[in-house]
């Protein structure tokens, strides 16, 4: 707990810091509503004309895709609001040599990097993802252990979110122009839009293990629908200690790649 | 005059070319991967939709056109909105247009250059990805009359964006997110245009109503002119094209002299 009270005072100082920063700027802040609203309808918009010309996708019938629709809503709200601006502030970090700053604080430098920015302006609309998401919960008859496992499981899937993403965004170091390792993260988040039984084995398989983007999405939600379906948690949280490992190790090694550009 | 005048260009446009394809990984990892990725999905996710549930058409596509109607849609995408505006909202961010405002060469011109760079590489690539389409048979050979038909309106769509993204780009005199503009209109467009799901599939009333918008002429109308499924003339289709141009040109030089008027550049 001692480790810890640095990291939860800094964490809870960038926090205000953001939300000054938000009251501050109105502009940029109904412009970030603005893509939050944008967001929402155009994941609900596609999936709901599909279902205007077939009654099922898979196994899956209207509600049940909606909830998965609003489900990888609500992760993609969090992960706007507190991961996704620091994955592109690394880069530009990189690219101009602030990181230096970084790595010379006396804090972790995995933590600093991706704690860096917030933008609370992404989460004011995570109550309606939320609500939305609980609504098609539901009329779909969610099961009571579904409901009370929903907060955990959705908290494995969101680390799994960030972890596979923080370790394609660790590719900063070693493309030159700095944004496409973000611009591979935003197509893994295209993939996860849909469910894995939509896509062909192969490429299931590859993004269910090699890359694992489809596992906060498909398996988040896969157990929520067949709580019997334990192995599905277990695969999220064997790809969480192996991304673990995997972001120290590639992390160690970009470090040690890193020519700083302000030096 | 004449001759100095194409001079810059050429000059430019060498120089655009140059830096573009300085570093192949990233230019392919930012420009070409979304495209691609966006259609493998879509690809995927069409195949799956048929076979599960063994329909015979959607929308009145069959499973082979709605396929090749993917194919296509990465090809009108690489040609027609691939291209991003970043470095100007940079630019003027950074009062780096500074220097361009001194040069014997406007920004527009410069912009203008460096776009049509972009896009000569962007024709190598649809020539190459089209050749690995047609060979492995994802889609079918089409006439000379159709393929030039179509990637002459890729090309005035194209232009078309380029407008777009320059207006949303001058927005950063005003704005330092001017991205996010950018990103909403990439979200609509995304939706809207037909690019994943055709228009034909849309409801009714929204059909109608994109009919007054830009939408279809960025990814539906393309598509359908390389399919030979257009029933519009392309002479009306390229005349849409250009009222939207010179709509979005005229809002670009006013967007442009506005923030111009009130721009203090970094370091003066």
């Amino acid at each position: 707990m001692t480790r810890m009270r640095p990291y939860i005072g800094v964490m809870h100082q960038q926090m205000l810091n953001s939300v000054a920063k938000l009251i501050s700027f109105r502009v940029s802040f109904v412009l970030l509503m603005m893509v939050e609203v944008t967001a929402i309808c155009t994941a609900y918009l596609p999936v709901n004309f599909l279902f205007h010309h077939v009654e099922q996708l898979g196994p899956w019938n209207r509600e049940q895709f909606m909830f998965f629709v609003f489900w990888n809503q609500c992760m993609f709200c969090c992960h706007n609001g507190l991961i996704a601006p620091n994955f592109w502030n690394l880069s530009t970090e990189i690219r101009t040599g602030a990181l230096d700053f970084r790595l010379l604080r006396p804090l972790g430098s995995v933590f600093d990097v991706m704690t860096a920015i917030n933008r609370p302006a992404s989460l004011i609309l995570l109550p309606v993802s939320v609500g939305l998401l609980i609504y098609y919960g539901i009329q779909i008859n969610l099961s009571v252990t579904a409901w009370i496992m929903l907060p955990f499981t959705f908290c494995l899937a969101f680390l799994v979110m960030c972890l596979t993403e923080l370790n394609i965004a660790f590719l900063s170091f070693w493309t030159k122009g700095g944004d496409s390792a973000n611009f591979v993260r935003m197509q893994c988040q295209q993939v996860q839009r849909w469910p894995d039984f939509m896509y062909p084995a192969r490429s299931r398989m590859m993004f269910t293990t090699v890359l694992p983007v489809l596992l906060s999405g498909s398996f988040g939600v896969g157990f929520l629908f067949d709580t019997s379906r334990i192995d599905l948690v277990g695969y999220m949280l064997v790809a969480v200690v192996v991304f673990c490992f995997l972001a120290s190790f590639v992390w160690r090694l970009a470090i040690r790649r890193y020519e700083s550009a302000s030096s | 005059m004449l001759s100095n005048e194409l001079k810059k260009w050429t000059k430019t446009i060498s120089m655009a070319l140059s830096r573009t394809m300085t570093y192949k990984l990233d230019f392919f990892l930012t420009l070409t991967l979304p495209p691609l990725v966006f259609v493998l999905v879509s690809y995927a996710i069409w195949a799956q939709i048929f076979d599960r549930h063994h329909l015979q058409s959607v929308g009145g596509f069959t499973r082979d056109e709605m396929l090749r109607y993917q194919c296509w849609t990465f090809i009108a995408t690489l040609l027609a909105r691939s291209h991003r505006s970043w470095n100007l909202s940079e630019d003027i961010r950074f009062g780096r247009i500074t220097a361009f405002l001194l040069y014997p060469f406007s920004v527009w011109s410069a912009y203008t250059a460096e776009f049509i760079a972009f896009q000569v590489v962007q024709l190598f690539i649809v020539a190459l990805t089209l050749s690995v389409m047609i060979g492995s048979g994802l889609v079918p050979a089409v006439s000379i009359d159709t393929l030039l038909a179509g990637v002459c309106v890729c090309l005035a769509v194209g232009f078309l964006w380029f407008t777009f993204e320059f207006v949303f780009g001058s927005i950063a005199f005003w704005i330092d997110e001017s991205w996010i503009l950018r990103l909403v209109f990439f979200f609509l467009t995304t939706t809207l245009s037909g690019g994943f799901i055709p228009i034909e599939l849309f409801p009714q009333w929204l059909q109608v109503a994109l009919q007054y918008t830009p939408f279809p002429l960025l990814t539906s109308i393309p598509v359908h002119i390389f399919m030979g499924t257009q029933r519009d003339t392309l002479l009306l289709i390229l005349t849409q094209v250009i009222v939207w141009i010179s709509v979005m040109a005229l809002c670009a030089q006013c967007v442009w002299h506005r923030g111009l008027r009130q721009y203090t550049a970094a370091g003066m």
